[in-house]
């Protein structure tokens, strides 16, 4: 009897314990680790998303590409907060946790890294997996530099030099210094250019490097979004014009507006620019580049939407909005007759405080009784916009009529005549930015146009000397200063 | 009796017509089985109060029956602080965390909220990881062992899609809840390896080890518990708009610009609006007397071949505050076989529902919808405009049920007089549900709904063989040798939905591709979340114990763990654990001394692993869905394309990553003199964390938030003392007094890379310094103009804040580097947030049948940042519409209590924030004494009871938080948020309690 007991219970052990390795090898199911990804065409697609995901996530933080790309202008009033009003009178360094995330450029920083990972992995992808052709390769990993180099572009415009990292970090470097600002727009746009190769002009599977629908959908839902050709070279003309280099910026731009053919870039009426599922769902021909939200796709958010801060009452229940532009400064901005834009970016006239309507995706789902999710794209680069860079380029280099052509190409299209015949020089850049201040408001240019105009003691209450002394760039955050001992701040915010 | 039924409500009837049904048919039954008449009903109120360790002598009757115990007992060398049962069951306790306060030593107990059946925090000896958020809470808890196996604790998981760090998604019940106090025949905490050890990694955070009664052989046996009772509605000193206007306007006359002045907030603005400046009355809506009532019934009996427990038992407690309550129903079945001689088969099935009505906080409703509202106009604080408000209220549905099933099947094989073998499979499962909808009234026009099913599970599996033998009578020798699996697993299913259809569907039903408006509300406004967790562990151990002559003990244990949290070859610990005793009493030179009765001295000193909070350890970079920006956590895709990145918020898994482990040394003397009548218990620890993960920053230019690596020691220390004298020891009348304390000090050792100090969210962790200090800019008054602000004779620059110039108005920070800008070098880690020394003085007093005991808790040494006093002032920061800051909810229309007079009146409007919580001005000595518990008791003995065969009626009274004295000028100090931080409404003090209670054996 007592050997049965003891034989059953020794079986009864048996049976029950599992082998220790097998019950220990658990897979993660919480992140994915190193070993299983990478391999196969899924994890090349999600990972050139994270490429676009993290861009974005660096943008819409704290409305940070309106933020570093507008509000210092002063053409937009804050009501409220205090951290916004600090901004708009300069001051930087003041404490509060959003202007710390706005000094910050870890998020920019992530996205790159994402795209050097992307750029790095990409390439062992089709001999892991066959049903990822080295075409799409191609096409997935000019889309990852192509990202790389606009955030680079655009961090440049923030904090002027800054650290120039190219390969995927383990997490080990402890520092690296800041680069050249020239440096570092050289290579974005080296970079930039490299690309061109593998992307088509459209995502409409007539060009080789994208045959068929690519990621199975159609032209329209990669228009304005997914990085082609026309992107590269705006892009590049951007660049350039940044670096003041305005032979290239025409080369680029001449470029891009040549090969209309194929880009099917087009003006957009003043209307449809702020109509609901106008240019900020975007996804159109006027639209060059647009980094997306989008309310089909459950890409809203209440928070990283300039509308959180325009909008209000009977919009929205609110009664204030955080920021308006006041009746003078709008009488003032859109002082010329025939302006179409008044009446169509802004409403609320007769009230103390009239209300930005530009951005205003309060989708038909949203309409009544609207939540505060908004689904506005940030708008980066738009036709308007490019003929305006254009026509600067021309005007710079001395090319008086076919700069007046562009900069009125333009301004007719939003009601306004020609500019006088005999502008020029000076004048005639000084209407080029007036007119880009008025076309652009509330897409994040102001404040780079003021600096790019050298308008800044002009237009702001910051003076010439504080420009001179680095004031329009921004400080750099506490904690990229703390981690990565090479870093120097910016001369101003010491 | 009648008077105690005038407070039961209806379902107490009904139970107790089922026990009438119940008790007479045991009562037929119970003459089978002769009873020898034992009245050892009173023996264990002889017991000490503070130090006893009950006893489970019933057990005994058939042999040993480890029923409710795993194979290893509790090693006699540990540190053990066990709780005195029959004190604490006469208490209206819904959950055993609340009776360790005062009771035991070791423990240190954070109630942020006196909410009925929420959970909150326990630290043994000592938080072993840096308390950044509420996450962090979860990781610092000690083990629960429920009759040997562990309680599967909520996961902090849900966390990770939240955008606020308020509740945790889900029901954020206490798991502890589910325990009818009546069933719980012992409460220990084991505190030192000695003790813990053979729980593993599970014991890493100390280990709470809970025994509920287990079925005995005997005459039928049945007892009742009842209790009912009430809690006293608090009162506050109530404020309208009135009042709140005068407050402000002093600043707006001496700082305000025309700007501001126009700002001035509406609801303040109009004082013939009878909506804010009439009476101010919400009080009488918000508060009320909440009643308490609880009934148990339990039935054990049966032969030595077979017997049984079965009990039953309902509790609810209403809670003073906004309505909120809690219930539970429970039942269990136990039953002990023994088939074959020698062979013992045990098995227990627990099962408890626990239902939870939640607080109606505006602030808690924005994070369950993760949405923020317009909140420009407060709720008025007038109850004529609140009708609607209460109405609306009802209209909500905020169902959070927890099922909590146990079930412990245990075969114990004694093949001879050495030699046992036991196999124990036990299930341990807790399921929580949450349905909640908000009606289009209190969402702008929107309905929201969400829906959360989470489940816990553990499951454990343990064999083990031991051999016993004794030599000479003198060599006792014990090995044991088993092999343990422990299965975690965590998931939960969260859904929600906004903008639902009508106020009629209040269920979570969401459109699909195919149905683009669902049932409640449009596909593209639903989120769906999952996520699933699992911990496996796999542990061989062996022990040898040896006693000689029960008076040296000694004891070594071994122990090797692998888990599934980390790769390969770093996924086992060797972990060794020694402990020995010297029972000096027993020696020759005392066992006759007059004085002396008791004299024991203990040490141990042990290792044990750690588990990772989370399953990505392995090496290497990791990936996940993290692409969202600040407000918007959860942003898995990019124009309809799925995301996965580098998990750059994650931080960067180092390659390689090992055990985290825990060494504790421990050195304890109990002793006892003039025949037990003076006990006194000392124990020094030393716990030292070593190898903790930690994120450390990284250079944010590779786009990591951080860096996760082995290399954080943390090390605890102090020493727990207990003396417990009768200073009355007659037949008829006893006093005993006992006082205990807990002191623990705490040390950040090492962080990994040979780093210094690490600054995380407004915290400053320093090596060599105490983790547990708040990190604060250091106030020395006012700037009453600009030229009184310093000048830099360097740079001729004003002092300033983080680079922005000090002005008239400013605080007067100490500029402690001295380089005219205050920042972060300029804070100074300053004051204790867990107390310097906790415990308990306790005093019973028996006289005849009648027994009165009073317990008084206290904490001393321990600071408190009055942030709602802070808030307060820094009132233009808080008016913003869409803010979660702006929240005002209606006990908002309340006087904060705080010294106003200490307060200096800075410019509110300053971009410094001039108010900010985190400064010395707001520092308070969160000191006190409590009268925690006052109970007298009469039981009832006559001839009469006899004949009916009831051995044994009492009736109780208690009274509860009777008495707080402290220095704290702001609330209850006991009512503070985990981090030390008093927000003031948020944090509901724990009300005044009275309770009437009856106790029937028969």
């Amino acid at each position: 009897m007592k050997n049965i007991v003891v034989a059953t219970l020794f079986a009864l052990l048996a049976i029950s314990t599992p082998s220790c390795k097998k019950m220990l090898d658990a897979t993660s199911h919480r992140a994915v680790t190193e070993v299983n990804m990478w391999q196969n065409k899924n994890d090349a697609r999600s990972g050139l998303s994270a490429c676009y995901g993290l861009m974005r996530a660096a943008l819409a933080n704290e409305n940070a590409y309106w933020v570093h790309g507008e509000l210092r202008g002063n053409d937009f009033t804050v009501t409220k907060r205090e951290d916004l009003k600090a901004v708009t009178a300069s001051n930087l360094n003041a404490s509060f946790t959003t202007m710390d995330q706005w000094r910050d450029w870890r998020r920019f920083y992530a996205a790159i890294a994402q795209c050097n990972t992307t750029i790095e992995k990409l390439p062992l992808i089709p001999g892991r997996d066959y049903r990822y052709s080295q075409n799409e390769m191609n096409c997935d990993r000019s889309q990852a530099i192509y990202i790389r180099s606009f955030l680079y572009y655009y961090m440049v415009r923030i904090w002027g030099d800054v650290p120039l990292v190219t390969k995927a970090g383990d997490g080990t470097t402890t520092s690296i210094a800041r680069e050249d600002w020239r440096k570092v727009l050289d290579f974005a746009a080296q970079q930039a250019l490299s690309a061109f190769d593998g992307l088509p002009w459209r995502y409409d599977g007539s060009f080789p490097e994208a045959p068929g629908q690519y990621r199975g959908q159609g032209v329209d839902h990669h228009r304005s979004i997914t990085i082609t050709k026309g992107m590269v070279y705006t892009l590049a003309a951007h660049i350039y014009a940044w670096k003041g280099d305005y032979p290239n910026t025409l080369k680029y731009a001449n470029l891009v507006v040549d090969a209309k053919s194929n880009t099917q870039y087009d003006f957009t009426n003043t209307t449809d620019v702020s109509r609901i599922d106008g240019t900020f769902r975007g996804r159109n021909n006027g639209n060059i580049f647009q980094v997306d939200m989008n309310l089909d796709h459950a890409e809203i958010s209440t928070t990283g939407q300039l509308e959180d801060w325009t909008l209000r009452e009977p919009y929205i229940p609110k009664r204030e909005s955080e920021i308006y532009v006041s009746k003078d400064s709008i009488l003032k901005i859109y002082g010329e007759a025939h302006e179409q834009r008044l009446a169509n970016w802004f409403t609320k006239m007769e009230d103390v405080y009239p209300m930005f309507y530009k951005l205003r995706q309060l989708n038909s789902d949203l309409a009544t009784n609207p939540l505060d999710f908004y689904s506005s794209a940030i708008v980066i680069f738009r036709y308007e916009e490019l003929f305006l860079l254009r026509a600067e380029a021309r005007a710079r280099q001395g090319m008086k009529d076919l700069a007046q052509a562009d900069l009125n190409a333009v301004r007719n299209k939003r009601g306004l005549r020609d500019v006088k015949v005999e502008t020029d020089g000076k004048d005639l850049i000084n209407a080029i930015f007036l007119e880009r201040r008025r076309e652009l408001i509330g897409e994040g240019w102001y404040w780079y146009d003021l600096v790019h105009f050298n308008k800044i003691a002009e237009q702001t209450p910051l003076t010439q000397e504080e420009v001179d002394k680095g004031a329009a760039l921004w400080p750099i955050s506490q904690s990229a200063l703390n981690n990565n001992r090479a870093l120097i701040q910016n001369s101003f915010w010491k | 009796m009648k008077y105690i039924y005038f407070f039961l409500p209806r379902r107490v009837y009904l139970f107790s017509a089922f026990l009438l049904v119940c008790t007479q048919a045991v009562a037929q039954r119970s003459t089978f089985y002769k009873s020898k008449s034992d009245d050892k009903t009173n023996n264990s109120t002889r017991d000490s109060i503070l130090l006893a360790r009950v006893k489970s002598d019933k057990r005994d009757s058939l042999g040993y029956i480890p029923n409710n115990e795993i194979f290893l007992r509790t090693n006699a060398n540990g540190a053990v602080s066990g709780v005195n049962m029959n004190e604490v069951t006469k208490l209206p306790y819904i959950s055993i965390d609340q009776m360790l306060i005062g009771r035991t030593t070791g423990v240190d107990v954070r109630t942020p909220s006196a909410e009925p059946g929420k959970r909150n925090s326990v630290v043994i000896r000592g938080a072993s990881s840096l308390l950044l958020g509420n996450k962090d809470i979860f990781y610092i808890q000690p083990t629960y062992i429920i009759d040997g196996v562990p309680l599967t604790n909520e996961h902090a998981f849900a966390y990770d899609i939240q955008r606020f760090d308020f509740n945790r998604n889900g029901t954020e019940t206490n798991l502890l809840g589910y325990l009818n106090m009546n069933d719980i025949e012992s409460i220990e905490v084991l505190k030192d390896f000695g003790a813990s050890a053979i729980y593993g990694p599970n014991a890493a955070n100390g280990v709470i080890k809970i025994t509920t009664k287990g079925s005995h052989p005997g005459k039928m046996n049945v007892s009742v518990n009842a209790y009912a009772g009430f809690s006293q509605k608090p009162t506050v000193d109530v404020i309208n708009a009135r009042y709140e206007s005068d407050f402000r306007l002093p600043f707006y006359r001496m700082y305000a610009d025309d700007n501001q002045w126009r700002a001035f907030p509406k609801y303040l603005a109009d004082s013939s609006q009878d909506r804010y400046y009439g009476p101010s009355n919400w009080d009488e809506l918000y508060f009320r007397n909440g009643f308490t009532n609880g009934i148990q019934a339990a039935v054990t009996g049966g032969t030595p071949m077979a017997n049984f427990r079965f009990t039953i038992g309902q509790a609810s407690e209403q809670g003073v505050y906004d309505k909120t309550g809690f219930s539970r129903y429970n039942v269990s079945f136990g039953i002990n076989i023994q088939p074959l001689k020698g062979l013992v088969f045990s098995t227990q099935v627990y099962g408890a529902s626990m239902n939870r009505k939640r607080n109606e906080f505006i602030r808690d409703r924005a994070g369950d919808e993760d949405y923020l509202f317009n909140y420009e106009a407060p709720i008025s604080p007038n109850r004529k405009y609140l009708q609607q408000y209460y109405t609306d209220l009802e209209n909500t549905v905020n169902k959070n049920r927890n099922n909590t099933a146990r079930i412990i099947s245990n075969l114990k094989y004694v093949l001879n007089d050495h030699w046992q073998w036991n196999t124990r499979f036990a299930i341990d499962y807790n399921q929580n549900f949450r349905d909640f909808f908000v009606p289009t009234s209190l969402g702008e026009g929107n309905a929201f709904v969400s829906n959360f099913d989470g489940l816990n599970r553990g499951m454990i599996l343990d064999n083990s063989i031991r051999y016993t033998n004794s030599f000479l009578n003198r060599h006792n020798l014990e090995i044991t040798a088993g092999q343990y699996n422990q299965w975690d697993k965590w998931r939960y299913d969260y859904g929600k939905a906004y903008r639902g259809s009508s106020d009629y569907v209040k269920i979570y039903v969401p459109g699909d591709d195919n149905a683009h408006t669902g049932r409640f509300a449009n596909f593209r406004l639903s989120f769906n979340t999952k996520d699933f967790t699992e911990s496996r562990l796999a542990s061989m151990y062996a022990n040898i114990g040896y006693n000689y002559n029960q008076k040296y003990f000694v004891s070594l244990y071994v122990r090797r763990d692998g888990t599934s949290y980390l790769d390969a070859d770093h996924r086992w610990l060797m972990s060794p654990t020694i402990s020995g005793a010297w029972k000096i009493s027993k020696e020759n030179f005392l066992i006759d001394n007059a004085t002396v009765s008791n004299l024991n001295l203990r040490a141990s000193y042990g290792k044990v692993g750690r588990l990772m909070m989370d399953e990505y350890y392995k090496g290497g970079p990791i990936y996940n869905v993290d692409a969202g920006w600040n407000g918007t956590p959860n942003m898995a895709t990019y124009n309809g394309f799925p995301i996965l990145n580098v998990a750059y918020g994650t931080g960067y898994v180092v390659p390689g990553t090992s055990w985290q482990y825990v060494n504790q040394a421990n050195l304890g003397i109990d002793l006892a003199l003039f025949k037990d009548r003076l006990r006194a218990s000392v124990d020094v620890y030393s716990k030292v964390d070593k190898n903790l993960v930690v994120k450390i920053p990284t250079m944010e230019e590779e786009g990591y938030t951080g860096i996760l690596k082995n290399g954080m020691s943390i090390k605890n220390y102090g020493y727990e003392f207990s003396i417990e004298g009768d200073i009355i020891r007659k037949n008829d009348v006893q006093w005993t007094a006992g006082l205990n304390v807990y002191t623990n000090q705490n040390k950040l050792m090492a962080l990994p890379d040979g780093l210094t100090e690490l600054k995380m969210n407004d915290h400053r962790f320093v090596v060599g310094l105490p983790t547990d200090r708040y990190w604060l800019l250091v106030n020395e008054g006012i700037y009453n103009s600009d030229s009184e602000v310093p000048v830099n004779p360097k740079t001729g620059k004003r002092m300033s804040y983080q680079g922005v110039e000090l002005k008239k108005g400013d605080p007067k920070w100490k500029d402690l580097n001295g380089d005219y800008n205050i920042d972060d070098q300029d804070r100074e880690l300053k004051g204790r947030l867990s107390p310097a020394a906790t415990g308990g003085f306790s005093n019973t007093v028996r006289y005849k049948n009648w027994e009165a005991s009073a317990l008084f808790t206290y904490a001393f040494g321990r600071k408190i940042i009055n942030e709602a006093l802070a808030n307060r002032f820094d009132f233009v920061n808080r008016e913003a519409s869409n803010d979660i800051k702006g929240i005002k909810e209606i006990a908002w229309w309340s006087k904060v209590e705080g010294d106003y007079s200490k307060i200096p009146m800075y410019n509110p409007w300053s971009p410094i924030a001039a108010y900010q919580p985190n400064q010395t001005l707001f520092l308070e000595n969160g000191s006190y004494v409590k009268l925690r518990s006052l109970t007298l008791a009469y039981t009832l003995h006559s001839q009469w009871m006899k004949e009916r065969h009831i051995q044994n009626i009492r009736i109780y009274a208690t009274g509860n938080n009777l008495l707080t004295i402290t220095p704290y000028k702001g609330g209850d100090p006991e009512a503070v948020s985990y981090f030390g931080y008093d927000q003031g409404y948020y944090n509901w003090a724990a009300p005044r309690s009275y309770t009437l209670g009856f106790n029937f054996q028969f």
